[in-house]
């Protein structure tokens, strides 16, 4: 920090010793720092009824007679101020030492001493006043300006004295814009393009190429996701997993589709609410319940909803404003000219919303919510929809013929089935059946414990067969009458199949496709009688409810007439419970179309039984239907019919919800003291801060008005707060470094006229996004190289003066995004749920043994293996560890600037996550394929990941170690097939597995190296 | 590892170091901070291993036996004799003055009182009154500093554990542990300054822990917890998944290194060079680890002493056992986890089973640490979110009742470290329900426990987001009866 104040500062600078003090540049920073706590903007807890965030207020005089005063402009000497913070007697020195501030250092002392012999002026907070575009400095060194960018760092260079750096190599450039803009490394042939392209606007056609990439709104999309808190899973206590997926796909789509930051903003903040909402601006509120919630039992119901209304206030605050409004929450702003009041204010904006605190049970989603199609099940639901309505009316066309037909087949509905009688049966406990006057078979001789009964039933060569019934029917010579050979009277059906036989005697089983039956047992429902399990089975109540059953199955395929002679059904009794087998038995066999509906009981047959005459309109219809749909000149149809019924219920059913804004209920907004949910004070209504602009005429008091008024061209801070994050993302650090806090504490920005430019540049464009980040990467400034030397890093160590362009380790993303892009293994697809890559097992379920609340990870197979790191599924409370161990956030809250460490565990993950062993395996094979010599693999290694060709000495070193490495696979193959058999994809057969791990062994040093996760 | 051709002169080395430092948190700890500015280090100018970042420290280290969940204060140690008097009559009002209820209680009909159905018992010099269920425990009470009136805010598990845990009941700030790491920084070069020890087990009705509690808030990630799990790698991704030769290892991380310095002398960049040194870190952990976690070297006695559990990996005396192998490894902040004290129902039961687990390794761990000369600069700490009601949630019968959570007031302990021994302090009211004198709120336990490392907890701030934040928040006070 101090190094920095070395380069910024007025004091130690270059600047000349009799340059003006600037009052937000050299002073606020102080006053804020050490004063505001107890002499600021909070009028609540104001001590000495002093203040010194206002002019007005610093110069008031401190006593009655108006002889003693705060600051007395001009003369530091008789400023009480001044006495303050340079006397030695504890009792007067400012801040106190029981504040445990740090005093005013020397420097700090004169700067203060300066500003009131040179009158103690103020001036506004500059983050409060609008932008007025700078005009673009001159400077000395015009020919190194490409653009106004570079006028402004040229202007601070040369009053600093130092010279910027010499453009970068076109290899070096091309990575580091393809990282920039897109998170992917270049390919070999992009970087040989860009190196053979002498036309002058080749770097403008790769920027072009790059903006106009997929891959751009994914790379965009990460700090968006980190700043919107966007999760996979709920946070609080189990963490539960939500479906928020489609919000996140569109802020990807709306970054390639380069929407403007303004409508960015709008949707999110209020798509709801704008005419005619489609689904697109609805989905885009996600951004205001991306928030964790609770399904923690016991917890007071609006303790959290009062946290998720503040979250938002928060995260707007932070996000698009810059302001550290939560500290408003519970009490004036220490620092900054927001009140209490203000926060409550913007708080009633989002305080509509129809939730609850507790969401309780283990929910994807809490309303409100809606259904969220994606474009490819939108699209896919119209054709089916299409495609259903044709058929449908080609399956009911008014046809007087059929209609006439329909009556008949009424009539002959009336006994559907043709009761079948065995030409054999067989038991396999010995069971003797006796054939009864109904064409019923009645099983005698002792009760097995199981039994498996067979039946041949021959086939009339004319007709043909969909289904067959099997009744159980009672008689006295069951307990209780039966219908069940047992104890009590009851049976379990285990299973039921049907089969026929071929010529040499093998069973030819045929499939069911559907089970009905009169009465199902709870826990003995008819499905468990074809589910192909023995423990399952169908029941009835037997022992309480002595009536004859039935079971009906349809048959996936008729049985074609004289297809085949004879079907067997063999039905088995298998249950753990002894005797469950049926008494007597009846067999039936039916040609109608639907024959699981068409038994007693079914709901067509109570349709039928009603006269024509009494069935509603739909039940007509409904009559209609089934007779068409058995009818042999509409079968066909009728089958597709079905089967796109059914495809458009499964897609329905795989429709994500996804969670959205709304203003349905309308709640009295409060003040609450110290934030607390059950301390109500002041009513107040939707408004914005005071110190601000205004809602714009005619702007509505809801949340429309409110993104209007941040997107207004005057509002002070939201294109100047777009614009350094843009710059925090593309140089690593912002021109206000404080990237998250533009208010009193924030830090002096590096370019304060670069900063207004863009910001102003930002607007004029229409708030063009894709147009600042061109314009930003075709600067000098960004092009420069970002090796440094030990001059320079004493100069300016932070690069705050940007003699050099920008170099900065890659985000968790781009490093495992890298690593699979150069393997050849990165799979593209765009959007979707979110993926499991390979994780060690136990991760999730330590956290939480809890029953019916483990979670457990199961890695994904295939493709989404291989996905890029923003679809990994991001668990708050126990996120991927390579995501974690690289500074991704567990965006439990708002989060922009990432931690950029350095730590042995990440050195961990690259040299073991066998998801970087296997990456490596691939590359290895990449380069094994191409060539047989091992310097080749060296220099293609190096162009694949590197972008540039190795180095001799690096060259040499590689070979010495790979000469190593393939004798030791040589003498040892073992280790060649274990460092192989790392990851799920294939190994080709034809490479030598020695070769191939003497190139694993390269790739993995090279994707180890400080470089490769470096954008330099 | 040295570049004979190194540009760059030893200042510049020493400036990377320091970066190195900075970035890690390894090495030689907070000294090397003090320059880099005011931003990271509110007041701290000099700064020396073991003495303290304010002032002269008492521990060097914390173990911190997190009892997730709630452990009931009434049935360990709150003796209340007088109340089976009461059974079964409502909790007065005049008591209750208006506490919010859970969820979970708010609708029962009436708060029937249930005096705890164990026996207590005098134990050591001091005379303290302790359950029949913590025999172990009562055998080193007199190393005890017992706080009878530990107070919260909380009434949940999720925002109580998280307040405890980060000072604040909402998401986003640094643990315990991330504080002291960044204030402190590490005494050892092989292993991490902050290790988490998760119980592994199966409870069944086991509240859920959360990497929050061990996450680095707003402070550089480098200081959160790291995981040393019971099953598989003890750290994530420690071996090779292909092979284990050694020299192999060293052959390519030889070669990465040389390749990297080959780098920085071109570039300049000193992450280069940090980077070199985290993987000979992440090298030396290789064998650091396994030592640690390879209990072979213990003798028969150890087990005798933890208790038959010591042997099975993930248990909670497996996992005390451990923590005396970090402290004697100098690790800073060690903090384990034990979940299964949140007894809504059957509370005779199943606390029964919860001090089964804890109760000997807890006095184990005390007396082993006694027996090596660490207890002096070992601060043990006991305790859970909250405590629990001293009214029955569900019914209340002759051998059975549950409790609900209780933020107003509870138990926990502190052992060595500069903790005072054998003292009860504060005092409850006749129902286990108040505090009847000298409450101790959550941040007054925190700065507490600050100062016996030699932290100010008003002074250990982080500038985020335009204010400096503390553990503490705004609150705390050192309960200096609590010192020795």
């Amino acid at each position: 920090m101090g190094l920095f104040l070395g380069v910024l500062s007025p004091l130690v600078s270059t600047f000349g010793e009799e340059q003006p003090i600037d009052f937000n540049r050299d002073i606020r920073p102080l006053l804020s720092d050490r004063c505001f706590a107890c002499h600021g903007p909070d009028n609540n807890k104001r001590k000495a009824d002093l203040r010194l965030d206002t002019r007005e207020g610093a110069l008031a005089p401190l006593d009655d007679e108006g002889s003693l005063f705060t600051v007395v402009p001009g003369d530091p000497d008789k400023s009480e101020l001044f006495y303050r913070i340079i006397t030695d007697d504890p009792d007067d020195l400012m801040p106190p030492p029981e504040s445990k501030l740090p005093g005013f250092t020397e420097d700090e002392i004169a700067l203060l001493r300066r500003w009131i012999e040179q009158g103690a002026n103020y001036s506004d907070l500059w983050t409060f006043v609008s932008v007025t575009k700078p005009e673009e400095p001159d400077v000395e060194g015009e020919d190194w300006v490409r653009n106004p960018i570079d006028s402004f760092v040229l202007e601070k260079l040369e009053a600093a004295g130092i010279a910027p750096s010499p453009e970068a190599d076109r290899r070096t450039l091309i990575r580091r814009l393809s990282f920039d803009l897109t998170g992917l490394p270049p390919t070999p042939e992009e970087v040989d393009a860009f190196l053979a392209d002498e036309s002058s606007d080749a770097y403008e056609k790769v920027v072009d190429r790059l903006l106009a990439s997929d891959a751009y709104g994914e790379r965009m999309a990460v700090e968006w996701l980190d700043a919107a808190r966007y999760a996979d899973t709920s946070g609080y206590q189990y963490d539960w997993f939500r479906t928020m997926w489609r919000w996140r796909d569109w802020v990807i789509d709306s970054y390639n589709r380069n929407q403007t930051y303004d409508d960015f903003l709008t949707w999110q903040l209020a798509g709801d609410l704008l005419p005619d909402a489609t689904l697109e601006q609805k989905i885009a509120t996600g951004f205001n319940r991306n928030h964790p919630f609770t399904i923690e039992g016991g917890v007071i119901d609006e303790e959290y909803r009062v946290s998720y209304v503040s979250d938002r206030v928060t995260t707007m605050g932070t996000v698009f404003m810059g302001m550290t409004l939560e500290c408003a929450r519970c009490h004036d702003h220490k620092y900054d000219p927001v009140s209490q009041k203000d926060f409550y204010q913007l708080y009633a904006f989002f305080n509509n919303v129809p939730e609850k605190g507790f969401v309780g049970g283990k929910p994807l989603s809490a309303p409100p919510a809606i259904p969220a199609p994606t474009p490819e099940q939108e699209a896919r639901l119209s054709e089916v929809e299409e495609q259903r309505k044709s058929l449908h009316a080609v399956l009911m066309k008014a046809n007087p013929a059929l209609d006439a037909e329909q009556k008949e087949w009424e009539a002959s509905l009336s006994s559907p089935w043709e009761i079948a009688f065995p030409s054999d049966s067989n038991s396999s406990a010995g069971t003797v059946f006796q054939k009864q006057q109904d064409q019923s078979l009645l099983a005698t001789g002792t009760v097995p414990g199981k039994d498996i009964n067979t039946f041949r039933l021959d086939l009339d060569p004319s007709t043909e067969v969909t289904g067959i019934r099997v009744e159980a029917l009672t008689h006295e010579s069951m307990v209780g009458n039966g219908p069940g050979r047992s104890s009590n009277g009851n049976a379990v059906l285990t299973e039921i199949e049907i089969f026929h036989l071929d010529a040499d005697g093998k069973e030819r089983k045929r499939s069911i496709a559907k089970v009905a039956a009169d009465y199902e047992q709870k826990g003995y429902e008819v499905a468990g009688a074809i589910d192909g399990k023995p423990k399952t089975g169908w029941a009835f109540d037997g022992n309480s409810n002595h009536a004859p059953h039935w079971i009906a199955v349809g048959l996936e395929e008729p049985i074609p007439p004289g297809a085949e002679t004879s079907v067997y059904v063999r039905l088995r009794f298998e249950s753990q419970f002894g005797g469950h087998s049926f008494g007597r038995i009846r067999l039936a066999l039916t040609s109608l179309a639907n024959p699981t509906e068409a038994v007693a009981g079914s709901e067509l047959s109570k349709l039928l039984e009603k006269p024509e005459s009494d069935r509603s309109g739909a039940e007509r219809e409904k009559v209609k239907r089934a007779f068409r749909s058995q009818h042999v000149s509409l079968r066909e149809q009728a089958r597709e019919l079905a089967r796109l019924e059914k495809e458009k219920t499964d897609i329905e059913a795989g429709i994500p919800m996804t969670m959205i804004m709304s203003d349905d209920q309308p709640r009295e907004t409060f003040i609450l003291e110290r934030g607390m949910y059950d301390k109500p004070m002041e009513k107040v209504v939707a408004e914005v801060p005071e110190n601000l602009p205004p809602l714009p005429e005619g702007a509505p008091a809801n949340r429309l008005g409110l993104a209007q008024w941040l997107t207004s061209p005057d509002h002070p801070l939201t294109a100047r707060v777009a614009m350094n994050r843009l710059w925090h993302q593309l140089f690593g650090v912002g021109i206000v470094k404080t990237v998250n806090d533009f208010g009193s504490q924030s830090e002096w920005p590096s370019h304060p006229g670069l900063l207004d430019w863009l910001a102003a540049e930002f607007v004029e464009s229409g708030w063009d996004t894709q147009a600042m980040i061109k314009t930003i990467v075709s600067s000098a400034t960004y092009r420069q190289r970002s090796d440094t030397s030990r001059k320079l890093l004493d100069q300016d160590p932070e690069n705050r003066l940007l003699a050099r362009g920008p170099r900065n380790r890659m985000s968790a993303e781009m490093i495992r995004d890298n690593a699979l892009a150069v393997s050849g293994l990165l799979s593209r697809k765009i959007g979707g749920p979110s993926v499991k890559p390979y994780q060690p097992p136990g991760l999730w379920e330590e956290l939480t043994n809890r029953k019916n609340f483990q979670q457990v990870y199961e890695a994904d197979t295939g493709e989404d293996l291989y996905r890029r790191g923003l679809y990994t599924i991001w668990k708050r409370a126990a996120h991927h560890p390579m995501m974690a161990t690289f500074d991704a956030p567990n965006r439990e809250v708002c989060t922009f600037s990432r931690s950029t460490t350095n730590t042995p565990l990440q050195a961990l993950v690259l040299l073991h996550d066998p998801q970087f062993v296997e990456a490596a395996r691939k590359l290895g094979e990449r380069l094994v394929t191409n060539d047989r010599r091992v310097e080749s693999w060296i220099q293609q290694g190096y162009e694949i990941v590197l972008a540039r060709k190795p180095s001799e000495e690096e060259a040499g070193l590689l070979q010495d170690f790979l000469a190593g490495e393939r004798e030791r696979f040589r003498s040892n193959p073992e280790e060649a097939r274990e460092l192989l058999a790392v990851g799920d994809s294939e190994v080709p057969s034809d490479l030598d597995p020695v070769e191939l791990a003497t190139a694993t062994m390269l790739a993995r040093t090279i994707l180890n190296l400080s470089e490769t996760i470096t954008r330099h | 590892m040295t570049n004979p051709m190194h540009p760059l002169d030893e200042a510049w080395r020493i400036q990377n170091r320091r970066q190195f430092f900075h970035r890690a948190g390894v090495g030689i700890g907070a000294a090397a901070l003090s320059s880099l500015g005011e931003s990271s280090f509110a007041s701290s100018k000099t700064y020396e291993t073991g003495n303290g970042l304010h002032h002269p420290a008492k521990a060097k280290r914390v173990i911190y036996l997190f009892q997730s969940g709630g452990p009931s204060q009434m049935d360990l140690w709150d003796y209340k004799p007088d109340l089976v008097k009461r059974r079964g009559v409502d909790l007065p009002d005049s008591i209750r003055m208006g506490q919010r209820l859970t969820g979970m209680t708010a609708r029962q009909n009436s708060l029937p009182i249930a005096p705890s159905i164990f026996n207590f018992d005098q134990h050591g010099e001091s005379g303290t009154w302790v359950s029949e269920l913590l025999p172990h425990t009562a055998g080193v009470v007199d190393d005890l500093c017992l706080v009878k009136t530990v107070t919260t805010n909380a009434i949940n598990h999720d925002p109580g554990i998280t307040f405890f845990q980060t000072g604040h009941e909402l998401p986003g700030r640094p643990s315990m542990g991330a504080w002291m790491h960044y204030g402190l920084g590490s005494m050892n070069e092989d292993l991490p300054a902050f290790v988490v020890l998760l119980s592994a087990g199966n409870y069944g009705a086991a509240q859920p822990v959360y990497s929050r509690l061990w996450g680095s808030g707003f402070l550089p990630t480098s200081h959160q917890g790291v995981q040393m799990r019971s099953a598989g790698d003890p750290v994530l991704y420690l071996q090779d998944p292909a092979f284990s030769d050694a020299t192999r290892k060293r052959r390519m991380l030889d070669t990465i290194a040389s390749l990297n310095e080959q780098q920085f002398a071109k570039t300049g960049d000193s992450e280069i060079q940090t980077r070199i040194s985290q993987y000979e870190m992440a090298y030396r952990m290789q064998t650091s680890v396994p030592d640690l976690t390879n209990l072979d070297d213990e003798p028969e006695s150890t087990f005798e002493r933890y208790g038959p559990d010591a042997r099975k990996p993930g248990s909670f005396a497996a996992n005390c056992l451990l923590a005396r192998r970090l402290a004697e490894r100098d690790v800073r902040f060690i903090q384990l986890y034990h979940t299964g004290w949140d007894h809504h129902g059957g509370l005779p039961a199943g606390i029964r089973t919860l001090t089964g687990e804890t109760d000997q390794p807890c006095a184990a761990l005390i007396q082993d640490l006694k027996d090596r000369g660490m207890f002096e600069d070992t601060l043990v700490i006991w305790g859970g979110e909250f405590g629990r009601t001293i009214y029955s949630q569900g019914k209340l019968t002759e051998t059975n009742y549950g409790r609900d959570h209780h933020p107003r007031s509870f138990t926990m302990w502190m052992a060595g470290g500069g903790a005072k021994p054998g003292i009860s302090f504060g005092e409850t009211d006749d129902f286990s329900y108040n505090v009847a004198q000298d409450p101790v709120h959550v941040h007054d336990m925190q700065a507490t426990i600050l100062h016996l490392m030699g932290i100010d907890h008003e002074r250990l701030t982080y500038k985020f987001q335009g204010r400096r934040y503390r553990l503490t928040d705004i609150h705390g006070h050192v309960v200096r009866d609590l010192l020795a």
